[in-house]
């Protein structure tokens, strides 16, 4: 159906759209500079900076998750093979 | 002698394992450099998390902790947990996808045909291979170490050492070390090729994750006297807050910081390394599961690094207390020292093996990515005229490994600068071709030209900056390669900057302008690499 399609094809490109911004905010949440100069321990264990960004690291294997799922750019099942085998690749 | 015993337990289970991995070796070139493209999602993330992560994250995150505090976390680890898994995502499942279709191993094979260009090898084989023998070193010189360290006192009179120097006492010195380490490695590449490599990886990566996580509750039960979490209370509580914080570090060397882990888009041992895997949907895990390994591995080793600055560490570690921050290299023993120094014989031999693990599972990669890439990009293009049979393949790869080994463990011998150092200026090196790589699988205007001008630029102000670093190194006393800044004044400010923003600026400034003054490439090329579907 050709309705189907066309609104199947505008939610991909708005979650490509929306994984991609969220990569971009994690870009920009890694500078933290209001965290620059806190001392404060987290549980009174971990400096907060360090916390602060053991939490990116989290929150970037989600928002890789999410890319995998809604911007993976490779359909396995379209992948062919040209070249000889046991040959070599290049020219 | 314990800890030695048990190190020695280790190798020999690997030197098995490579061993036996060979038994399902099936003789063809492509077998042994690409494991006949049969990585699956398990063993592809164990293999690029246990390539990426080297002496450099435990050894060298740790001591960069003592040396300068938590802000290696920021500028190394959680940008590399972005931008490590956005280099598997753009360029890793391209490349594989290519490779895939057209038969790649190496990286010079995919860019001589996407630049129309046989002789490319010629420029970039030397550069790379050199970025690789630092890499390569820097992993030698930190296995040295840790043999070092963790066998002291077990050979009191084959090596009766320098009382002076404590870790010296009775201990396999760092050059016996390093020898025994590249011999181990090079024994299972060597008969176990990309499938052993790819093997011991899984295995090693397991036991340095799982071995790395136990020498942190183990370190921090023996910090005190009281209950673990008291314990790390404690040590937390004694750190200054110049190591809690990062007021070392200005925001804008913070910033461009996160341009090294680019470095993953070009190394060639993870290319080579993307390549084995059985389909794209392989590099899935990989994606998601890279930032949290990262998180893993180096929160405890910070942690440990900023707790063994306190006279709590210090008064029960004593060695701890002779290393000195203003001595290059110092830093390089907190990881050994607290693990040798908190944890029983037993306990110690199974860490240091852990600390092994990690060293020795990029190693192996890099010994096979070099011989690899002179047997397909050098012996074959220009002294077999393109045809080698496998048994020719697997005997030249076979041979250039152990010249690559011997080589580098000799270079290993003029006891060259800190891991981190070398680590640093060696990634910024590969950092400075992330546009080649990037240009080359999504920009169709790149040319020939445009590739040559951004390699010798790239490799031009790596030289003048590394030049520039070594004589201010030498100006500045206890100051490591590592810490140089460009200083860039605008409007009143100076900002600091890595030197990789310079590095980068200028490669791609060449490749864009050498692409657009010269002659696009042909449509049959074109069209190979940007087909209309996609």
């Amino acid at each position: 159906m050709p309705g189907n399609r066309t609104n199947d094809s505008t939610k991909e490109i708005t979650m490509k759209v929306a994984v991609w911004s969220l990569v971009v905010l994690l870009i920009i949440l890694h500078q933290d500079v209001w965290l620059w100069d806190d001392a404060t321990l987290v549980g009174g264990i971990v400096p907060m900076g360090l916390f602060y960004h053991a939490c990116i690291s989290l929150a970037a294997g989600i928002t890789w998750f999410l890319a995998i799922k809604f911007a993976w750019p490779v359909d396995d099942a379209a992948v062919a093979t040209t070249h000889k085998p046991g040959k070599g690749g290049g020219a | 002698m314990t800890s030695a015993i048990i190190i020695g337990i280790y190798l020999s289970m690997l030197l098995c394992l490579g061993l036996f991995s060979s038994r399902l070796f099936s003789g063809s070139g492509k077998d042994f450099q690409l494991a006949g493209h049969s990585i699956g999602p398990v063993m592809l993330l164990m293999s690029l998390f246990g390539t990426t992560m080297t002496a450099f994250a435990l050894i060298g995150s740790t001591g960069e902790a003592w040396q300068n505090g938590i802000g290696v976390y920021g500028k190394m680890a959680s940008a590399s947990g972005i931008v490590h898994s956005l280099c598997f995502f753009l360029v890793g499942v391209k490349v594989w996808k290519l490779g895939h279709k057209y038969g790649y191993t190496t990286q010079i094979e995919f860019f001589r045909d996407r630049l129309e260009s046989r002789n490319i090898a010629l420029l970039l084989f030397p550069i790379l291979v050199a970025m690789v023998i630092v890499y390569i070193l820097a992993g030698i010189l930190g296995a040295g170490t840790v043999v070092n360290v963790f066998t002291t006192g077990a050979f009191p009179e084959m090596f009766p050492g320098n009382p002076a120097v404590p870790p010296s006492v009775g201990a396999i010195p760092p050059h016996v070390g390093s020898l025994i380490i590249c011999g181990v490695v090079l024994v299972y590449v060597f008969f176990g090729g990309m499938r052993g490599t790819a093997w011991a990886n899984t295995f090693q990566t397991i036991a340095f994750m799982v071995l790395g996580v136990l020498t942190f509750f183990v370190i921090a039960k023996g910090l005190g006297k009281g209950s673990m979490i008291e314990n790390m209370q404690a040590a937390s509580a004694a750190v200054k807050t110049t190591w809690t914080t990062r007021t070392g570090v200005s925001q804008s060397e913070f910033l461009t910081y996160m341009l090294i882990p680019l470095s993953v888009g070009m190394f060639p041992h993870l290319f080579q390394h993307w390549l084995t895997a059985k389909s794209a949907n392989s590099f899935k895990l990989s994606v998601v599961a890279h930032p949290i390994f990262i998180m893993l591995v180096w929160l405890p080793c910070i942690m440990l690094g900023v707790w063994a600055t306190t006279d709590i560490a210090t008064s029960i570690v004593k060695p701890l207390a002779r290393l000195s921050h203003e001595v290059a290299g110092d830093q390089n023993k907190v990881l050994p020292m607290l693990v040798k120094g908190l944890s029983g014989d037993v306990l110690g031999g199974f860490l240091a093996a852990g600390v092994l693990a990690a060293i020795m599972s990029s190693l192996d990669s890099q010994f096979l990515c070099v011989g690899t890439m002179f047997t397909n990009d050098i012996a074959k293009q220009y002294f077999t005229k393109g045809e080698m049979t496998d048994r020719q393949t697997v005997f030249w790869t076979r041979t250039f490994v152990i010249l690559v080994v011997a080589v580098t463990y000799g270079f290993s011998l003029l006891n060259p600068r800190g891991v981190f150092s070398l680590g640093v200026w060696c990634f910024s090196g590969f950092s400075s071709l992330f546009p080649l790589i990037f240009a080359a699988l999504y920009w169709k205007r790149l040319t020939k030209t445009g590739a040559y001008a951004c390699v010798i630029a790239a490799a031009g102000t790596w030289g003048w900056l590394f030049w520039l670093a070594m004589n201010w190194a030498g100006e500045e006393k206890g100051r490591t390669l590592s810490e140089y800044l460009i200083h860039l004044p605008v409007g009143g400010n100076v900002y600091e900057l890595m030197p990789v923003t310079g590095m980068i600026l200028a490669s791609t400034i060449a490749l864009v302008a050498g692409s657009l003054v010269s002659k696009p490439l042909s449509n049959a090329t074109l069209e190979k690499f940007f087909p209309a579907e996609s």
